[in-house]
C-alpha cells in the first residue's frame, strides 16, 4: 500500500478533483486567503487600469513635482505625469512579465526535466551537463548577457527570465520524475502496451504536477524582481512605458531629495507584489507538499 | 579525500568547457560588435576602416579559429586584452573581484549572525508571535528589492540624519575606516536578503531534526533543553544551511550589479555590465569563466565542509 511518504508529491484525492481541492485549501488558509486577495486586486487593477485611473500614464502636464494630494494620490513626476496612473499601469508590466516568463520557463523546464528523467541514459547525461553549465552562472549575469543579445525591451526580458528559470526548474522536475519512475503502475502501463510518450504524459506528468505548481508559485516573486532589476539598470522595459523598476531608477532616484514620493510608491508597489507572491508561494508549498505539513 | 577532490575537479572540466563555448557563441550572435560600439562614440567610419579594425582585433577570423585561439591561451591563464580599454582582462578582473568579494564576505557575516539565531528561535517557538515576526522579517527580505532598500536608506540618512555614507571604493589596507564606511550599507542590504534565505532554511531544517528519535532520547536522558537545541538539533541542521549559504555566496559575486551601481563600487558585477554594453567579448568571457570557476570550486568546498559537520560522511 502506497503511503504519502512513498509518493511525497501526491495530491489529496477527493471527489472534487485534486486541483480544486488544493486551491480551496490554499484560499481557506488565513495567510493564503489574504495574499490571494491582494494578488486578485492587483490583477484587477492591471486589467481595469484605464478605468480606475483619471490620467493618461504617459501624458505630461505643467503640474510637475506635485506632492501627494487628492487630485494626485501619489504625486506627479518631473514632467508632470500622474504617479498613481503610472503605478497602476506599471502593475501590467510586472504581472505580464512575471506570469509569462515563469510559465514559459517552467514549461521548458518541465519538458526538459520530464524527458531527461524519464528517458535517462545518454540524453539525460548530455542534457544535464548543459543544465550544469548554465547553473554555474549567476542568474542576473545570465539575464544581463541574454538581454544584451536579444536587445532591450519587455519581450526580451520575458525571454531572458524564462531562460534563467529553465535549468533550475528542470532539475526539480527531473528529481520528481525519478522518484515516480520507480512505481509499478508505470510497468503495468508498459505491459498493457502504452507507448513511451503516453506513459510520460498520462502517467508520469500528472504525478509531478504538485512540485511544478510549487515551482511556479515560488518563482513568480523572483521573476518580478528580475524584471524590476533589469528595468532599474535601464536594460528592461523602455521609457515612456511605466515600469516600477524604471520609475525608481529614473525620476525616483534623481529627485529623491526633493520629491521622495517618486521613489517610495513604485518601491512599495514592487515590494507588496513580490511579498504577496512569496507568501502565497509558501502556502501553496505547505498545502501541496505533505512531507512538510505542519512543519513550516 | 585527495583522489576525491581530483576526481571532482576533473568532472567539472566538461561543464567549464561547455560554459566557455556557450558564452563564446552567445556573444557572437549579438547584432553589432565592439567595433560598432567604438565607432558609435567617435562618429562615422568607412566600411574599410571597420574592416581594418576587425582584422586588428582578430574578429574577422573563422568562429572556431577564434574560439580555439582564445581557449588555448585561457587555459594558460591568459584571457587576452579588453577590446574596449585594451587592459589585460585577468588583472582587471582580479582587482574588481576584491571589491565584490569583500562585500560578499561582510554580507555573509551579517547574514549568519542574524539568521542562525533567528531561525533557531523561530523553530523552537514554532507558531508563536515570535515565530510569526521572525518569518515575516525573513519573507520581507526576499520581497523588498535591494535597490529600493538602498534608495530608502540613502534618503533617510541624508534627509533626516544629515549624514551620507561614503560612495566609491577605498583600499581596506590604506583607509580601513573609509573602506568600512563605504561598504557597510551595501553589505547590510545584501546581508539582509541573505539572512532571509538562511533563516528560513535554518528554521525548516531545525523543525525537521526536532522530530528525530535522537532528540527525544536527548530530552529523555535529562539534558537541558538549551543543550539539546544547540548540540543536537542545530548541529544536525547545519548541512542544508551551509549549502544554501554557499550557493548564495556564489550568486552574489556577479549578482551585486545593482548594488554596485547604486553605491558606485567598482566590482565584478559592474565590470560585467559595462563589458556587456560595450560588446567587449574578451572581458565578458573572462568574467563569466572566473564566475563559473568560482562556482565549481565553492560547490566542492561546500561538499568538503560536510565532512567537518557530519562525521558519518566520508569521501573516497
Amino acid at each position: 500500500m502506497a503511503t504519502t511518504a512513498d509518493r511525497p508529491f501526491m495530491l489529496a484525492r477527493q471527489s472534487r478533483g485534486p486541483l480544486l481541492t488544493a486551491a480551496l485549501r490554499i484560499v481557506r488558509n488565513p495567510v493564503g486567503g489574504v495574499f490571494a486577495s491582494i494578488i486578485a486586486i492587483l490583477v484587477l487593477c492591471a486589467i481595469t487600469a484605464p478605468w480606475v485611473t483619471a490620467y493618461d500614464p504617459i501624458a505630461t502636464s505643467r503640474a510637475t513635482f506635485v506632492p501627494p494630494s487628492w487630485a494626485h494620490p501619489f504625486g506627479t513626476d518631473n514632467i508632470g505625469r500622474d504617479q498613481f496612473s503610472r503605478v497602476i499601469y506599471g502593475s501590467r508590466i510586472s504581472l505580464y512579465v512575471g506570469l509569462l516568463a515563469v510559465s514559459t520557463g517552467i514549461l521548458g523546464g518541465t519538458m526538459l526535466g520530464l524527458t531527461s528523467g524519464f528517458l535517462g541514459g545518454k540524453f539525460d547525461l548530455i542534457a544535464q551537463r548543459f543544465v550544469d553549465s548554465i547553473l554555474a552562472l549567476p542568474g542576473l549575469v545570465l539575464a544581463l548577457t541574454l538581454v544584451s543579445v536579444l536587445g532591450q525591451g519587455t519581450t526580451q526580458v520575458i525571454l531572458a527570465v524564462a531562460i534563467v528559470v529553465v535549468p533550475s526548474s528542470s532539475r526539480v522536475v527531473r528529481a520528481a520524475v525519478l522518484s515516480v519512475r520507480q512505481n509499478v503502475y508505470l510497468e503495468a502501463a508498459h505491459a498493457l502496451g502504452a507507448s513511451q510518450l503516453r506513459i510520460m504524459f498520462r502517467h508520469v506528468l500528472p504525478n509531478v504536477v504538485a512540485p511544478i505548481l510549487i515551482l511556479i508559485s515560488a518563482s513568480l516573486g523572483g521573476a518580478i524582481l528580475i524584471e524590476a532589476g533589469l528595468s532599474f539598470l535601464g536594460l528592461g522595459t523602455q521609457p515612456p512605458t511605466p515600469s516600477w523598476g524604471l520609475m525608481l531608477s529614473t525620476s525616483g532616484r534623481q529627485y529623491m531629495e526633493t520629491a521622495p514620493w517618486l521613489a517610495i510608491f513604485p518601491g512599495i508597489a514592487i515590494s507588496v507584489t513580490v511579498l504577496s507572491f512569496n507568501m502565497l508561494g509558501d502556502v501553496v508549498r505547505d498545502v501541496l507538499d505533505p512531507r512538510l505539513r505542519g512543519s513550516r | 579525500m585527495g583522489p576525491y577532490v581530483i576526481r571532482r575537479l576533473a568532472l567539472s572540466l566538461p561543464s567549464l568547457i561547455l560554459v566557455s563555448f556557450i558564452i563564446f557563441s552567445l556573444l557572437r550572435i549579438l547584432p553589432g560588435d565592439v567595433v560598432m560600439a567604438r565607432i558609435a562614440e567617435s562618429g562615422y567610419a568607412s566600411p574599410e576602416t571597420l574592416q581594418r579594425m576587425r582584422e586588428q582585433l582578430g574578429l574577422d577570423r573563422n568562429f572556431f579559429v577564434q574560439y580555439f585561439d582564445w581557449a588555448f591561451h585561457a587555459v594558460q591563464g591568459d584571457f587576452g586584452r579588453s577590446l574596449w580599454t585594451n587592459d589585460e582582462v585577468l588583472p582587471t578582473l582580479l582587482g574588481r573581484m576584491r571589491v565584490s568579494a569583500e562585500i560578499a564576505v561582510l554580507a555573509v557575516l551579517t547574514a549568519v549572525t542574524v539568521a542562525i539565531p533567528l531561525g533557531v528561535v523561530s523553530a523552537v517557538k514554532q507558531n508563536t508571535r515570535i515565530d510569526y515576526a521572525a518569518r515575516f522579517f525573513s519573507i520581507m527580505g526576499l520581497s523588498v528589492p535591494d535597490f529600493f532598500l538602498a534608495t530608502m536608506l540613502v534618503l533617510v540618512l541624508s534627509k533626516y540624519v544629515g549624514w551620507l555614507p561614503e560612495f566609491g571604493w577605498y583600499s581596506p589596507l590604506e583607509h580601513p575606516l573609509l573602506n568600512l564606511q563605504a561598504l557597510i550599507f551595501p553589505a547590510l542590504i545584501i546581508g539582509y536578503r541573505l539572512a532571509a534565505v538562511t533563516a528560513r532554511m535554518t528554521r525548516s531544517a531545525m523543525l525537521e531534526v526536532m522530530r528525530e528519535d535522537f532528540v527525544r532520547t536527548a530530552h529523555a536522558k535529562g539534558l537541558r533543553a538549551r543543550d539539546v537545541v544547540i548540540r543536537h538539533v542545530l548541529r544536525n541542521s547545519l548541512l542544508p544551511v551551509v549549502t544554501i549559504i554557499g550557493a548564495q555566496l556564489t550568486g552574489l559575486l556577479g549578482g551585486l550589479v545593482v548594488i554596485e551601481q547604486i553605491f558606485s563600487l567598482p566590482g565584478l558585477g559592474r565590470l560585467t555590465l559595462d563589458a556587456v554594453t560595450h560588446r567587449d567579448y574578451t572581458q565578458v568571457q573572462g568574467s563569466v569563466m572566473v564566475m563559473a570557476t568560482i562556482f565549481v570550486m565553492s560547490n566542492l568546498a561546500i561538499d568538503l565542509t560536510y565532512v567537518v559537520l557530519d562525521p558519518r560522511i566520508r569521501y573516497r
